[in-house]
């Protein structure tokens, strides 16, 4: 579409992934004409992915060596979707290293997700009630339960009902599948105890993606722009009226650096990109809290590993939360999530010994390994924030950001607690225990980044009002998972499409009222 | 048919898009250039070790061989050529992980001589058990402290997944499961 380049757009987008593209979609299918401009480029899936035998890869599918020193999720054959950390660096100190995992591609993240769609509960949004910890979302659990309404059945997600209230039940594509021998005996031994266990809750499809589900009825409207390799540098101001005008970026490719104007900026590049962002503008942060309460979920991988003597199978579930709902533990705020799942088989390095011994050792096992990781809460702290880093620039010539995050005894303690309860739950089902450990991974490699643009009632605490407004400037918006308050240890995906949703339906009412 | 046509066969896709397999099947009498069917260096000639001295490079085949040794089903770690694949892996890896293992080696056959006046390559059982004994020590999740503990179980793990990953293992595998290591690559962006 060829658009005059001094057109004042209605809003302007930055980023393709699930935030901007559920903003895209929503806006567009109101009418409202939006500009979407990405960092990464356009391209076709099919033509983009071929089938290849990992013994035709140069490193057999090792990779290659120290391409991806903080993406655990890098493997040889998605090498070329994750960002280049030597194009677009970060900092962190030494003592705490935090892994930022990052896709530049239109649809962003949502490419490579693992599907995982729940819903928060207000045990997260109205957590300070609870427990008395940080700070209550200016939101409740009836605020977006109809945008979860509406987003289940456009990502298809399946699932089952379960009442929990923990864990809100949504409109789902039922799944009544059969479980296996072992994942019964597991949750049978799990009611023994009262731990609650259901079905994965997940989006369905050969592709679950924003470039599949959501910009394409976006572009259909006829009402949007996409405009890739566009890597934005600030928002502008206007200097009379301190409102946005619009964004510079510049090009991926050739590093040329364009202006855009817009009536309306709307941030959706990811918690930690949209941070950046605003504080490379210096707007947005009158509060002194734009950077800080970063947070995420903590993962213990494998957390037990089991094996499952007289039964072999696959499937799987989920353990919602359920500590401190009813009760209160001594030693930690908040709660865990497990997945869990069954059939899978021993990798050499569980396994002591070598030659053919292990060899045959490892045969035995194919199928008979249950295995449950832990995603526990992450409680937002003040001390953990970013920074821009002015003595760092990426390719493009833009500051970077310094990410100073660690976590602390309250998610020490509670990783201990799982372990040692996911051990009880699998001998109790008579599992005989492989391996298990409570180490969690870094900070950032659970890809769950939240926080830094925090929602709030009070403007002098919080970056974003309730509708993802930020308190300083009415005409900028940020709708990713930057506005998190809280996480629990639900994947947030689903929730960022749900504020994303019911804040682009704010957005363009206000637009209707010529409120903005 | 090769052993990549006959993967892509039991896959039921096709090694090269419809348009290019036409031009391979037509003789090149036009402007079209045809495409040849090429070949990987592997499949016609064995790496050349770079990273490991000749004698270090001896004492790692011997260890890899018995890390993970060929059974009447599936390759063992010679026939895969895991150890100049690994050698070459290494020869491009970080320094402290080329550390590891070149120390490493060194410490096997200083163990091997301290211990049975021979270096590892003239071992037998149950001098070898001896001298790799802590590959038999349970797995924890911040793995060995010993230098050379790490390195053994860098090297069992690596010779494992070098060898499993091989032309040689998925022509041996190909029988029972179909499509043996092959998996969606995404190409590189533009």
């Amino acid at each position: 579409m060829q658009l005059d380049p001094n057109t004042k757009h209605d809003v302007l987008i930055i980023g393709s992934g699930a935030s901007g593209g559920m903003t895209a979609y929503t806006l567009t299918k109101l009418g409202v004409k939006c500009v979407m401009l990405d960092a990464g480029p356009a391209f076709d899936l099919d033509k983009q992915r071929v089938l290849r035998p990992v013994y035709d890869l140069p490193y057999r599918g090792f990779g290659k060596p120290g391409q991806f020193s903080h993406v655990t999720q890098a493997n040889e054959f998605n090498a070329n979707v994750w960002a280049d950390e030597k194009l677009n660096p970060y900092t962190f100190d030494s003592a705490d290293p935090y892994y930022w995992v990052r896709i530049r591609l239109m649809g962003g993240k949502t490419l490579m997700w693992g599907r995982a769609s729940w819903r928060l509960s207000d045990y997260e949004f109205k957590c300070k009630d609870h427990d008395g910890f940080g700070e209550n979302w200016p939101v409740e659990y009836k605020d977006l339960a109809p945008y979860y309404d509406r987003i289940e059945p456009l990502m298809r997600v399946s699932g089952r009902r379960e009442g929990l209230p923990q864990l809100p039940d949504g409109v789902f594509l039922v799944d009544n599948s059969q479980d296996s021998a072992p994942v019964r005996r597991f949750i049978e031994t799990a009611k023994k105890l009262k731990v609650p266990t259901t079905k994965s809750r997940v989006s369905t499809g050969r592709l679950a993606s924003s470039l599949n589900r959501l910009l394409p009825p976006a572009m259909e409207t006829g009402n949007l722009t996409v405009v890739p390799n566009a890597i934005v540098r600030e928002i502008t101001t206007d200097r009379n009226t301190g409102l946005a005008n619009g964004v510079r970026f510049v090009d991926r490719i050739s590093k040329r650096d364009y202006e855009i104007r817009a009536r309306v900026v709307v941030l959706g590049a990811s918690t930690l990109e949209s941070t950046r962002i605003l504080l490379n503008s210096g707007i947005a942060n009158s509060s002194g809290v734009l950077g800080h309460y970063l947070f995420d979920q903590f993962y213990v991988k494998n957390t037990v590993q089991a094996i499952v003597k007289d039964a072999r199978g696959g499937g799987g579930g989920y353990v919602p939360r359920f500590r401190n709902l009813q009760t209160r533990e001594k030693k930690f705020l908040r709660g865990y999530a497990w997945d869990f799942g069954g059939g899978g088989s021993a990798a050499p390095a569980y396994l002591p010994g070598y030659g053919l011994e292990l060899k045959q050792k490892m045969k035995s096992l194919e199928g008979s390994v249950f295995r449950l990781t832990t995603m526990g809460e992450v409680l937002p702290r003040h001390e953990n924030f970013v920074r821009i880093n002015k003595e760092v620039r990426d390719a493009w010539g833009i500051p970077v950001l310094h990410i100073h995050a660690k976590f602390t005894d309250n998610e020490f303690e509670m990783a201990k607690d799982a372990m040692n309860t996911a051990e009880e739950l699998c001998r109790g089902a008579g599992f005989e225990i492989l391996t298990k450990h409570w180490e969690m991974v870094p900070p950032g490699e659970s890809i769950h980044e939240l926080g830094c643009c925090r929602m709030g009632s009070d403007p002098k605490t919080s970056v974003l009002n309730r509708f993802n407004q930020t308190h300083d400037i009415k005409n900028v918006f940020v709708v990713d998972g930057s506005s998190f308050v809280s996480g629990g240890s639900q994947n947030p995906t689903l929730t960022i499409l749900a504020l994303a949703m019911r804040a682009s339906e704010y957005m363009a009412a206000e637009m209707q009222k010529g409120s903005l | 048919m090769n052993r990549r046509e006959l993967l892509y066969s039991l896959l039921g896709v096709s090694s090269l898009p419809a348009f290019l397999e036409a031009a391979q099947s037509t003789p090149g009498t036009d402007d079209t250039p045809p495409v040849f069917a090429v070949s990987s260096p592997e499949t016609v000639a064995t790496g050349v070790p770079v990273f490991f001295a000749a004698a270090e490079f001896a004492t790692f085949r011997k260890l890899a061989d018995k890390i993970l040794p060929p059974d009447e089903n599936e390759p063992g770690a010679i026939q895969a050529e895991a150890p100049e694949f690994l050698d070459f892996l290494l020869s491009q890896s970080p320094a402290p992980l080329q550390s590891l293992y070149r120390n490493g080696v060194r410490e096997l056959d200083k163990r091997s001589l301290a211990r049975f006046k021979r270096p590892f390559t003239a071992l037998e059982q149950p001098e070898i058990a001896t001298v790799l004994a802590p590959l038999s020590e349970a797995w924890t999740y911040r793995g060995p402290t010993e230098p050379y503990a790490q390195f053994l179980q860098a090297a069992k793990v690596a010779v494992f997944q070098a060898t499993t990953n091989s032309r040689q293992w998925a022509e041996a595998a190909s029988g029972r499961r179909r499509g043996a290591g092959v998996n969606s690559y995404w190409l590189p962006f533009t």
